[in-house]
Order: C-alpha cells, then sequence, then structure tokens
C-alpha cells in the first residue's frame, strides 16, 4: 500500500492570498484630524513648513530708491561725499537723504523738515 | 473605511513617484471586485498623475489630481468614502502638505536611496512623524523603503545607514525597490509591470517579484499595525 507524505507547506507570507485585503480595509479605525493650526505648529517645529508662509519669507522689500539725479559736481567733491557716506556706513542714497536733513535743519524752514519726516514715513508704510 | 499610505520625503529624487505608481497598480491587482484604490497626487509636478494618464491605468485605479496644502486633508477623507485604499504621493519638500497628509495616514513609507543625504531627510520625516503621533496621542506606523538599490553591488554606504536605522530602531522595508528599466519603463508607457511588453522592457519578471514582494510586505504591515492588539498610545520619547 502506498502512503502519502505529509505535505511540507513551504509557502511564506508573500502568499498573496493569505491576506483579505477588503476585511484588512476595514480594519482601519476612525482617527481624530487636529485642528490645522495645532498641524502646523508641530510641523514648522519639525522644519516642515508651509508654503504660504514661505511666499512671505522670500518677498523682497522694494528699494525706495527709485530715481536717478544727476547732479554736477567737482571730482573731489564727489570723492569727499562718497567718503563721507563711507565713514557713516550709509549708502550714497541714504548720505544724501541726510544731508538733505541737514541743510534743511541748518538753513531751511520747520516745512523742509516736516516734508523730509513725511517722506520717510512713506518708506516705512510702504513696506 | 479605508486604508491611508503616504509616501513621504523631504527630499527630492528619493523615490517616492515611483514606490508610490508601482505600489498603486499591485494594489489595484490586489483588489477584490468592487474595490477601488485612489492615488492622490500633491506633488506640484505631478508626475504620478501623468504615469497615470499615459494609459494602461487599472479600471479600478481613481486618480485625484492638484491636490495641495488646502484640499489635502479633503481629498484623502472624500477618497476614504469610496475607496479601500488611498495612496497619497507628496512633493519632495518640508511642507505643511507633508505633515497634513501624515496625520491622517494608517501608514507612511519614508523613502531613502543610500545616501547621506537621503538619510538624513529620512530622518527628519521620521522625527516629523514621531511629532505628529504625540499630538495626535497614538502612533502614526511608518518604515523606511530602500529604493533604486542594486542587487550586484551593496555600497558600504548604503549599510552603514541601514546599521544607524537598525540602531535606532527605525522601521524598514525587508523588500528594496531596485534599480530598474522596467520602473522607468512604467513612468513612460504608463501601466503596470505587468502591461509593460517584455519585447520591449527588459528584465520584466524580476520586475515583477520585486513588486509583488512589496505589495506583499506592505499589505503584512498593515495587518500588522491595523489589528486593535497592535495599536498603541504613542508613548513620550524623544
Amino acid at each position: 500500500m502506498t502512503r502519502s507524505r505529509a505535505p511540507i507547506n513551504l509557502g511564506d507570507d508573500n502568499d498573496e492570498d493569505d491576506i483579505d485585503m477588503g476585511a484588512l480595509a476595514k480594519a482601519s479605525a476612525p482617527r481624530a484630524t487636529p485642528d490645522q493650526a495645532s498641524i502646523r505648529r508641530v510641523a514648522q517645529e519639525s522644519g516642515f513648513t508651509s508654503r504660504g508662509d514661505k511666499r512671505q519669507r522670500r518677498r523682497r522689500r522694494r528699494s525706495p530708491y527709485t530715481v536717478t539725479c544727476g547732479i554736477r559736481a567737482s571730482e573731489d567733491m564727489r570723492v569727499l561725499f562718497q567718503d563721507l557716506a563711507e565713514h557713516l556706513n550709509l549708502k550714497d542714497a541714504e548720505a544724501f537723504e541726510l544731508a538733505i536733513l541737514e541743510l534743511a535743519k541748518a538753513h531751511g524752514t520747520a516745512e523742509h523738515v516736516e516734508r523730509h519726516a513725511a517722506i520717510l514715513e512713506r518708506y516705512l508704510s510702504a513696506d | 473605511m479605508s486604508l491611508v499610505i503616504v509616501f513621504a520625503s523631504s527630499k527630492g529624487g528619493a523615490g517616492k513617484t515611483t514606490a508610490a505608481t508601482v505600489l498603486a497598480s499591485e494594489l489595484s491587482r490586489r483588489a477584490p471586485e468592487g474595490m477601488t484604490v485612489s492615488l492622490i497626487d500633491a506633488d506640484p509636478n505631478q508626475h504620478s498623475a501623468g504615469w497615470a494618464k499615459r494609459g494602461d491605468r487599472p479600471a479600478n485605479l481613481r486618480l485625484v489630481e492638484n491636490s495641495n496644502e488646502t484640499t489635502i486633508l479633503d481629498d484623502i477623507e472624500t477618497e476614504s468614502e469610496t475607496s479601500g485604499y488611498v495612496l497619497v504621493d507628496l512633493e519632495g519638500t518640508a511642507s505643511a502638505t507633508v505633515a497634513s497628509a501624515i496625520i491622517r495616514a494608517d501608514f507612511v513609507i519614508t523613502l531613502c536611496q543610500g545616501s547621506q543625504d537621503d538619510a538624513d531627510e529620512a530622518a527628519k520625516t521620521i522625527r516629523l512623524i514621531r511629532n505628529q503621533s504625540r499630538l495626535i496621542k497614538n502612533t502614526i506606523p511608518f518604515a523606511v523603503l530602500f529604493t533604486r538599490t542594486s542587487n550586484a553591488i551593496v555600497p558600504r554606504t548604503y549599510r552603514y545607514i541601514r546599521e544607524q536605522f537598525a540602531e535606532a530602531g527605525i522601521p524598514m522595508f525587508d523588500t528594496q525597490l531596485t534599480d530598474r528599466e522596467a520602473f522607468r519603463a512604467m513612468r513612460s508607457f504608463g501601466g503596470s509591470v505587468h502591461t509593460l511588453d517584455p519585447e520591449q522592457v527588459s528584465g520584466l519578471e524580476k520586475a515583477k517579484r520585486n513588486v509583488e514582494e512589496l505589495g506583499s510586505e506592505m499589505l503584512r504591515r498593515l495587518r500588522d499595525t491595523t489589528a486593535p492588539a497592535n495599536k498603541q498610545p504613542e508613548a513620550a520619547h524623544d
């Protein structure tokens, strides 16, 4: 009489039929979703930022210095002006503004000084 | 109810879209009759969507295009109502979209090629997953999937990274997504490794085995992490 040997189960977990995809999908438990602010806060703490925030950061400040003012000057006076600006750690445009303010204070009227302050105020409010 | 699988890495080119399209096509193939699988493309580059629209997409695979920071949670919820499995392909940046998707994930796959840069970015994503787990007081299961590996050569850097992850207790897929022409061809022709023409694409049988192994391991990991006994509150750890 022929006896058959017991089969050896050499199948592994890779067998596709082992897992019922339908039942598995139903096993998902509902999960409370925190509010957007909390998600965003934790994300930012972990170095994950909003694209909106990134756009905000990348926005460049617009320079108020948009006009070229061609004043004739002697070469030495131009060099002196630039040396003064460098000494004060100012850009040429900023040194020019300061010079106007000092001129207004020393030889101009109160209105000149007020106009100078109003122009600076407009720069700041435009940022 | 459905299971949400999120592909996340804060680095571009880690293999998210390849893994997402491969797994989406494999789960669609295995899904029982009547079950749909959804693939949400939340990467502004829309490469997953491009693949899905190229042709031969499984009939039961639904595509959601142009998901973003504002719509991602709603898109996941909507697809969860009708599909058995929802896969989310994210952009390769450290964005709030990634964080929003992770919070809703039943499983996060973080991708890593065997390089130090990829490993650093994977670690960053893992920190986010852990922080989000603390926020919802529930573990968000995850594992690292190594992509574009070679069967012939195991570089030292790759071995070192695996050792470092193992020492830190970071779960890793046993299956790796090997660098194969078949996966590139899938993106080029559309469809899956099962619909590609063996006359046009070499190594198709090995690619099929690779995809099937990944699909099986994914389902095993989902089974192990969604079983009630395996769901544990997130412990407070660093």
